[in-house]
C-alpha cells in the first residue's frame, strides 16, 4: 500500500504540553487534554466547542464507543465522566478510588464498563449501569510499579495493561473477579503504550526500549510475533492500530505509520512536528490521524493512498 | 517520588569542595554578528552550576557535583547529555538534585533540545533506579504539581545565598 502522511492542519491550542486526543461520535468531535489542566472540544476542523478547566494535569481522555459520554483522568487521582445532554457534555459523575495520579482510560466496546491504571500500581474496573450509576466492579493489584496504559479488548472481556515495572499484563473476567492470566516480560524499559488490532487478533506494545512489539493473540494467551527495532529514536508515548496500520507517536518528534509488508514491518511514512509526539488516535474513519504534542500543539494529519 | 525530609541530619557533613572552572575563552568569531554561536558545553555548564545543593549553600559546581567535562552538546543534533556527580553514593537528595538541574534546562534552554540527565555512571547506589525516575517526563510533571516540591526546587535555583527567603517552616 503506498500510503503517505500529510498534515492537514497544526495550531496550538493549549498552554502545555498535551497529553491526550480523543476522536467523539463519527469523528465529528475531537477532545484533546492537556499540562495546563483543560479538557478541550473542537470540531473536525479544530474549531472551538467547549473547554473545562480543572485543579491539575488532565492525563487522559477517551469517548465512549457510543460517543453519549466521555471519561477524562487526572494526577489528582479522579476520574470524571461527562454525558452529552442537550447537544453539550457536561459533567455527570466523578470516581474516586486511586491514591495518585490516574495515567489512563479504556472504556468496553459496549460501553458498560471502564478500566482506570495509575501510579498507585493498581487497575480499576468500574460498572456502568444503565440508571447512570458508576460502580467499582473491582481493583487488580498485580503490576510492581505506575501502570502507565489500559486497553480493553475489543470485542472480549479481557483487559491489558503496561507498566514502568516493563511488564504487560493481560486480564480476563472470571464470575466478576478479574484475573491476571499472562505476564509479558519482553520489554527492557517502562510500557508506556497498548493497542490491540480492531479485529482483536493482535495487540501492539511500546515504550522506552524504543520496540514496538506485536503479539499475536491466539487460543487466549498473547504470543510475540514481531519486535519492531531500528525504527524509533526515542521514547514511544503512543500507539494506535488502525484498519489502516500501526500510528506511532514518539518523543523523537514523529508520527510513524507502521505497516506489514511482505511478513516484515516497515515504517510506510513519517511525519516531523516540533516536539515531542504524547498522543495519536485513528479517526473512526480511518482517513486521519489527530495528534498532541509537548508543545500545545494539536495536529490533523490526513492518509493519502 | 520519595523526597527525604529536609530537616533530617546532614548526610553529607563535610563535602569536598571544588575549586570554580576558569572563565571561558573568548574567540574572534565570538564578537562577529555574522557567526552563529552554536550552543556548546560551557553555556550548559553556565546554566547549571549555580544551582545550590539542598543541604549546603553551596552551589553544585562548588561541591563538584556538575562539571563541564560531563556535559556533551549536539547542537545540530539538538541533544544534550548531562551527568552529575552525587558528593556520596548513597546521597537520598540525588533525585531532587536532578529535577533541580532539570527544571532549569527546560526553564531556560531552546526548546529544540532534548536532554538526556543520568548519575555520573557508578557514583550511586540507585543510579538506575533515579535514573529511570528523571527520564520519565510524567513522573518529572506530576512531582512538579506538588507545591512544596517546587518551593524547594526554585530554592534551589536562586542566585546566591542573600537572595533565599526561607520561610520559617521550610
Amino acid at each position: 500500500m503506498e500510503a503517505k502522511l500529510k498534515i492537514a492542519k497544526s495550531e496550538v491550542l493549549h498552554k502545555d504540553r498535551v497529553w491526550s486526543v480523543s476522536w467523539g461520535h463519527k469523528d465529528g468531535i475531537i477532545a484533546s487534554t492537556s499540562g495546563d489542566c483543560s479538557l478541550k472540544l473542537w470540531d473536525k476542523s479544530l474549531s472551538p466547542l467547549d473547554s473545562f478547566v480543572h485543579d491539575r494535569t488532565v492525563r487522559r481522555v477517551k469517548f465512549a464507543p457510543d460517543g453519549k459520554q466521555l471519561a477524562i483522568c487526572s494526577f489528582n487521582g479522579k476520574v470524571l465522566i461527562y454525558k452529552l445532554e442537550n447537544g453539550v457534555f457536561e459533567e455527570y459523575a466523578e470516581l474516586e478510588g486511586h491514591e495518585s495520579e490516574v495515567k489512563s482510560i479504556s472504556w468496553s466496546a459496549d460501553s458498560s464498563l471502564l478500566a482506570t491504571c495509575g501510579r498507585d500500581k493498581s487497575v480499576w474496573v468500574w460498572e456502568c449501569w444503565e440508571d447512570g450509576d458508576y460502580e467499582c466492579a473491582g481493583v487488580i493489584t498485580s503490576h510492581s510499579a505506575d501502570v502507565k496504559d489500559i486497553c480493553f479488548h475489543p470485542y472480549d472481556c479481557i483487559l491489558v495493561s503496561v507498566s514502568y515495572d516493563m511488564t504487560v499484563k493481560l486480564f480476563k473476567e472470571f464470575d466478576g473477579e478479574w484475573d491476571c492470566i499472562q505476564t509479558l516480560t519482553g520489554h527492557t524499559d517502562t510500557v508506556w503504550c497498548a493497542s490491540w488490532r480492531p479485529d482483536g487478533a493482535k495487540l501492539a506494545t511500546a515504550g522506552s526500549d524504543l520496540c514496538v512489539r506485536v503479539l499475536a493473540f491466539t487460543n487466549g494467551k498473547l504470543e510475540l510475533e514481531a519486535n519492531i527495532q531500528g525504527i524509533h529514536d526515542r521514547t514511544i508515548y503512543s500507539v494506535d492500530w488502525g484498519e489502516k496500520g500501526i500510528v506511532t507517536g514518539c518523543a523523537d518528534n514523529k508520527i510513524r505509520l507502521l505497516q506489514e509488508s511482505e511478513g516484515a514491518w516497515i515504517c510506510v511514512d513519517s511525519i516531523a512536528v516540533m516536539s515531542d509526539v504524547n498522543s495519536v488516535a485513528w479517526s473512526k474513519s480511518g482517513q486521519q490521524i489527530a495528534a498532541g504534542t509537548d508543545d500545545g500543539d494539536l495536529v490533523l494529519v490526513d492518509l493519502v493512498e | 517520588m520519595v523526597f527525604a525530609s529536609i530537616d533530617q541530619a546532614l548526610q553529607n557533613a563535610t563535602p569536598t569542595l571544588f575549586q570554580k572552572a576558569k572563565p571561558r575563552e573568548q574567540k574572534a568569531s565570538d564578537w562577529d554578528d555574522d557567526v552563529r554561536d552554536p550552543w556548546d558545553a560551557r553555556e550548559v555548564f553556565e546554566l547549571i552550576r549555580e544551582i545550590r545543593d539542598p543541604e549546603h549553600p553551596m552551589s553544585l559546581e562548588e561541591l563538584g557535583v556538575v562539571q563541564e567535562e560531563l556535559i556533551t552538546v549536539n547542537d545540530e543534533e539538538n541533544e544534550i547529555n548531562v551527568t552529575f556527580t552525587p558528593t556520596i553514593p548513597h546521597c537520598s537528595m540525588a533525585t531532587l538534585i536532578g529535577l533541580s538541574i532539570s527544571v532549569k534546562l527546560i526553564r531556560s534552554l531552546p526548546r529544540r533540545f532534548k536532554v538526556n540527565l543520568a548519575i555520573t555512571p557508578g557514583t550511586h547506589a540507585q543510579e538506575h533506579q533515579v535514573n529511570r525516575q528523571l527520564k520519565d517526563k510524567e513522573r518529572v510533571a506530576a512531582a512538579l504539581e506538588n507545591p512544596n516540591l517546587i518551593k524547594v526546587v526554585n530554592n534551589s535555583l536562586i542566585k546566591t545565598v542573600e537572595e533565599i527567603d526561607l520561610d520559617d517552616d521550610f
